[in-house]
């Protein structure tokens, strides 16, 4: 039996073949240390190094490395012995000279000095991400327990991923093996895998169909601080589960600001704090509040690059045109400042969410070098989001000049609308920010604010997600995973009653739930894929319209960052690019065109650059578009298209664009470019980026943003029939009060009226 | 539908726009034909509007207007609706952002809750069958009543148009109310600031007339001269009569400021200049060009006379008169005008003698 073979068995069936075949754990014999893989002809079971993983259950002392090991009663002397090798516990592979490398590192970090007293704690209770994961492992033994995993999640996918790669190294093993990532769209782990790095996501849907999570004997919870929507869920979840599974341990891992507040809220749980590696940062403060956050951020780094000594600088800005006005402004100062006076070089880099990822790179790149040997110092300046506050970890910041502000969006029920707006940090996020400046020795950090705006103006805490999102899909999701008292789920934030109510409301609407809220059979459906429920339900219906190989790719489409490219310096091109392929009815068309253009040119990226469009981005989507066909395929919803001749062809796929976004339509309201959103009256525009060519009394939206104005983005012509006739119940007249969406819904009536007269006749 | 209400159409046979409905008898008779029915009225005001209820007849073009006014046609109206809102002046990108910033704000802070619809809400509806009372917050039981966490309402939208600072508008707000209670500025006397503007007002409209009464001094004497008013100078500044000599200085200055700069930018691809600070390291020309040392700035390429440096140092005379009040200063130049060129600065007029027959005198006051 080969050993893919192997490994494509499912788990009770692999217990049988644990007795017949030694193949269990990778089973290539002893690598020489030169990493030669070459396979010895010599009988497995006679290897002494792989003896353990024969008679498995039976005896014990077998268990190579770990022999003499009881579940939940080792130590760290035990677990130091079996970590010094020469084998590894897990593979049973010989280890290697890069895994001492890093094992050497890995003793002197904080934690490793409290192994034990984790130990202890992990022991005595049920209830931190490279370490604490390995700890459990040692201790917790998943592989010899009835083939459970030790789970640890982590907020973002990169970091899943990331992290997954790093602990494979520690632990010698091959990534995907021992220790794989699950991610959406992307898994990587396989039968032997013991240790699963995930995104919370990812948990929560396995969650939906494994209520208990049976194939956990261990949960981590990490970076839970930040409070991600996922995790939130995965808390009250998982709070409940723990009650009715004593087995199940479960960690909580975050940032110790607001420790005692997880501690509470898992019922006093034991807590270890463990002290960062990091060196105390100087905070100071403006003695009076500034008039020009953006003027005072600049005039503040060019003074550090001037008077302090060597080290970088990290400035927190709002966002990218903000940003890359600071970087030209700092540069040009910095030119001047380099004539006049002695001073070294400084270069600045912008950091943003948008950024393509190769110049994300670059502010990795060394500081520049001071123009001559002991000369004044050269450095860098990294202008942020606050994407540098918490995903992304710059070494050599000394300096940390904080304007506090960030955006943020907000989702308010009331008018539906998704908000990006300039607000001030929390104290938390502050703190955190300044904490940036300690990582390599001690740093600074300059507030542009004055203390007493600190205390009074700040909030504690960031708003977690929960309170700052449309709840819909997550309703859909508590849905699914049984729970039918939503009002009364243990939240450890509570949302809004509005919120809940709106996305009850929305999910009525999508027949997702019926008028008790139980789970219609189009919500069960919905709630298998990992989708917003609007675009689930458009997705589903989509085969009514002769249309769903067309709707997948748009669905896909919709759910990856920004397609078109629109460099500041070239942002002309870029446009002129776009129109090549407009759609004169509107955005969601001119994307179904770049794709199908995308697809034709054999996906290139060369093609991708020539076009202003994100290969990343299209890459995705054509990742996450086989995911989603995977998921059609097994729910057995048929794929099929209207021929590309037929006139009806690109009206399908707005009419099915409409049975799913009935409730983003907006209607022109005056000669200018005024609309208003039906339902909630609201004075909104269409976004300048827009493909949409034709005069459009009714347009459907994908999304309504508030930024400087009231946006509407990515809009479609519909025609107002469609709407009575695909969303009835949402466009009965008489919910409308007297306006202009009711006049005009009236009088699409009263056309179909007459045309069906006529028909008739 | 209002079409039903139509029913009685048998009251207007006679009506143009609509033809007998062919299939008027699959219609129940309308409730409404009862005596209190207000459309139980003479035919001929019910006339012009009467509607068809036969929704299904293709031959019927006419449309109910809810309100009874006149025979217009759905076309006719659908124009003229069309036709005044052309007519309406398009609003402008600032009455939009208002009128969108009103009604979303109105919107923003009313609840869900208590919005007149929230009756027929089903999201509502089913909240409420989970137990949920409105007023109260979400999750666990035992927070009901202590209310402790849970939020009540959604996150507030706030825009922010500006980049003013943490804490900004507090401040600025503080001192406001500093203002409002008269604290820091001094009590003022209602009386006592009418008449500073007033003298304000009067000095900025004499020093405006000393101004144009400078130009017309200095257009007399450059003619007489034979030299064109913005032509190179030829004489020493300090020959110019006191009276426009200020005027002259001050638009050399600006001329020669422009200049400069001009120069400047022309000279920005130089090689570097060295620091302030390394004193030693410069010659005497970088120190001219920087202005530490005296001397003529060569490197800059400056058209600069001898005799224009000399003219920059201290003018006495100059300093003098212009330290004078304005008016003092209007009523010499006014006199120097009337003397030497028989020219009256109020009646506007050169008169061809001194006798300056026909002018009322020297004071405005005295020209009416």
């Amino acid at each position: 039996m080969s050993t893919t073979e192997d490994r494509k068995r499912k788990k009770p069936q692999e217990k049988e073949s644990q007795t017949n075949s030694p193949k269990r754990h990778k089973s290539e014999p002893v690598s020489p240390p030169s990493g030669n893989t070459k396979k010895p002809e010599i009988d497995p079971s006679k290897n002494p190094y792989l003896a353990h993983t024969y008679p498995a259950e039976e005896n014990k002392s077998d268990w190579g490395p770990l022999a003499g090991f009881k579940r939940h009663r080792t130590t760290t002397k035990m677990a130091n012995i079996a970590e010094d090798g020469p084998f590894n516990p897990f593979s049973g592979n010989k280890l290697s000279d890069r895994y001492f490398n890093i094992l050497e590192g890995r003793r002197e970090l904080p934690i490793a000095a409290q192994r034990d007293e984790f130990l202890n704690m992990f022991h005595k209770s049920q209830t931190m991400t490279t370490q604490i994961p390995q700890y459990v492992l040692f201790d917790d033994l998943p592989h010899l327990n009835g083939y459970k995993q030790v789970a640890c999640t982590q907020p973002r996918r990169v970091a899943a991923m990331s992290v997954a790669k790093r602990v494979a190294d520690e632990m010698d093993v091959e990534l995907g093996h021992e220790v794989g990532y699950s991610i959406r769209f992307e898994d990587k782990t396989s039968p032997n895998t013991i240790l699963k790095y995930m995104t919370d996501g990812m948990l929560l849907r396995e969650a939906m169909h494994d209520h208990l999570l049976e194939r956990y004997s261990c949960i981590i919870l990490d970076e839970a601080h930040e409070r991600t929507l996922a995790t939130d869920i995965l808390m009250g979840l998982l709070k409940n589960v723990v009650e009715r599974r004593p087995d199940l341990k479960l960690i909580i891992m975050s940032a110790t600001l607001d420790a005692q507040k997880f501690q509470h809220y898992f019922n006093d749980a034991p807590l270890l704090a463990v002290p960062g590696r990091t060196h105390p940062v100087e905070i100071y403060y403006t003695p009076e509040p500034e008039r020009d956050y953006l003027e005072a951020a600049i005039r503040t780094v060019l003074q550090i690059h001037t008077t302090e000594p060597e080290g970088d600088i990290l400035l927190f800005l709002t966002g990218e045109e903000e940003i890359e006005d600071a970087c030209r402004k700092i540069n040009a100062e910095v030119d001047l400042l380099v004539r006049e006076a002695d001073v070294g070089p400084l270069k600045s880099y912008a950091l943003y969410g948008t950024l393509p990822p190769q110049q994300q790179q670059r502010i990795f790149e060394p500081a520049p070098s001071p123009f001559k040997p002991g000369g004044p110092p050269g450095r860098k300046v990294v202008v942020s989001t606050n994407i540098a506050e918490t995903s992304l970890t710059i070494d050599g910041i000394v300096y940390v000049v904080d304007p506090g502000f960030s955006k943020q969006k907000v989702y308010n029920p009331r008018i539906r609308v998704e908000s990006l707006l300039v607000s001030p940090i929390s104290k938390a996020s502050a703190q955190q920010r300044a904490g940036r400046a300690g990582r390599t020795r001690p740093g600074k950090c300059f507030r542009l604010y004055t203390e007493s705006a600190f205390k009074k103006e700040l909030i504690d805490q960031t708003y977690p997600e929960i309170l700052r999102s449309n709840l819909a899909n997550t309703v859909l999701e508590l849905k699914k995973l049984g729970i039918d008292d939503l009002v009364h789920f243990d939240f450890m934030d509570p949302p809004a009653p509005e919120t809940m109510m709106r996305a009850l409301e929305e999910l009525n609407y999508l027949a997702c739930l019926d008028d008790d809220g139980n789970l219609t059979t189009l919500g069960k459906l919905a709630a298998e894929f990992p989708l917003d429920p609007a675009l689930a339900v458009m997705l589903i219906s989509s085969p009514e319209f002769f249309c769903s190989n067309e709707i997948l790719s748009l669905t896909a489409l919709l759910s990856v960052p920004q397609l078109f490219v629109r460099p500041l310096n070239n942002r002309q091109r870029a446009d002129e690019m776009k129109k090549l392929f407009a759609h004169e009815d509107g955005d969601h068309l001119t994307m179904l065109n770049v794709y199908h253009a995308f697809k034709q040119q054999d996906s290139q990226p060369a093609w991708c650059r020539e076009h202003f469009l994100s290969y990343r981005a299209l890459q995705s989507a054509d990742n996450v578009r086989a995911q989603l066909q995977r998921i059609m395929e097994r729910l057995e919803i048929p794929l099929v298209s209207t021929d590309f001749s037929e006139k009806s062809y690109y009206e399908n796929i707005r009419r099915a664009l409409v049975s799913g976004f009935f409730m983003q339509v907006a209607m022109k309201n005056s000669p200018g470019k005024a609309y208003i959103t039906v339902k909630d009256n609201q004075d909104v525009l269409i976004h300048p980026s827009t493909a949409l060519e034709k005069d459009s009394p009714w347009l459907v939206y994908n999304e309504f943003v508030l930024t400087t104005k009231s946006f509407i983005r990515t809009v479609t012509h519909i025609r107002p029939e469609w709407l009575l006739e695909i969303a009835p119940g949402y466009y009965d007249v008489k919910d409308f009060r007297e306006g202009p969406v009711r006049t005009g819904l009236e009088r699409t009536m009263d056309k179909v009226r007459k045309r069906n007269a006529l028909k008739r006749r | 539908m209002s079409l039903k209400r139509s029913a009685p159409l048998d009251l207007s046979p006679s009506s143009p726009a609509s033809p007998p409905p062919p299939k008027r008898q699959h219609h129940k008779p309308a409730p409404l034909s009862s005596p209190h029915n207000p459309l139980q009225q003479p035919p001929s005001k019910l006339l012009p509007s009467a509607p068809t209820p036969e929704e299904d007849d293709y031959m019927n073009m006419t449309i109910p207007d809810p309100t009874p006014t006149g025979p217009e046609s759905y076309t006719e109206r659908l124009k003229r609706k069309q036709r005044a809102a052309e007519l309406a002046q398009p609003k402008s990108k600032a009455e939009l952002a208002r009128i969108g910033g009103r009604s979303r704000d109105e919107a923003l802070t009313k609840s869900l809750l208590w919005h007149e619809s929230a009756g027929a809400n089903k999201g509502l509806k089913m909240m409420k069958k989970m137990g949920f009372t409105p007023g109260s917050g979400l999750g666990r039981k035992e927070w009901e009543n202590g209310g402790d966490g849970a939020r009540l309402e959604p996150i507030g939208v706030s825009m922010k148009s500006d980049r003013a600072g943490i804490g900004l508008e507090k401040a600025t707000g503080e001192k406001m109310k500093d203002v409002a209670a008269g604290i820091g500025v001094e009590q003022l006397n209602p009386e006592e600031y009418r008449e500073r503007v007033r003298i304000q007002a009067r000095e900025a409209r004499m020093e405006a007339q000393f101004f144009s009464a400078q130009k017309v001094c200095e257009k007399f004497e450059d003619t007489e001269d034979n030299l064109g008013g913005n032509a190179q100078r030829s004489v020493p500044l300090k020959s110019i009569n006191v009276f426009w000599r200020g005027l002259v200085k001050a638009r050399e200055e600006r001329e020669r400021g422009r200049k400069m700069k001009h120069e400047m930018l022309q000279s920005l691809d130089l090689p570097r200049l060295p620091g302030y600070d390394r004193n030693h390291e410069l010659d005497h020309e970088d120190k001219v060009a920087l202005g530490i040392a005296p001397g003529r700035i060569r490197n800059f390429g400056m058209m600069v006379e001898d005799g224009a440096e000399y003219e920059t140092d201290e003018d006495e005379e100059l300093a003098e008169f212009e330290a004078l009040e304005v008016g003092e200063r209007l009523k010499r130049i006014v006199a120097h005008l009337r003397s030497k060129h028989n020219y009256c600065f109020w009646c506007k007029y050169q008169y061809p003698d001194g006798e300056m027959e026909g002018c009322p005198g020297l004071g405005e006051d005295l020209h009416g």
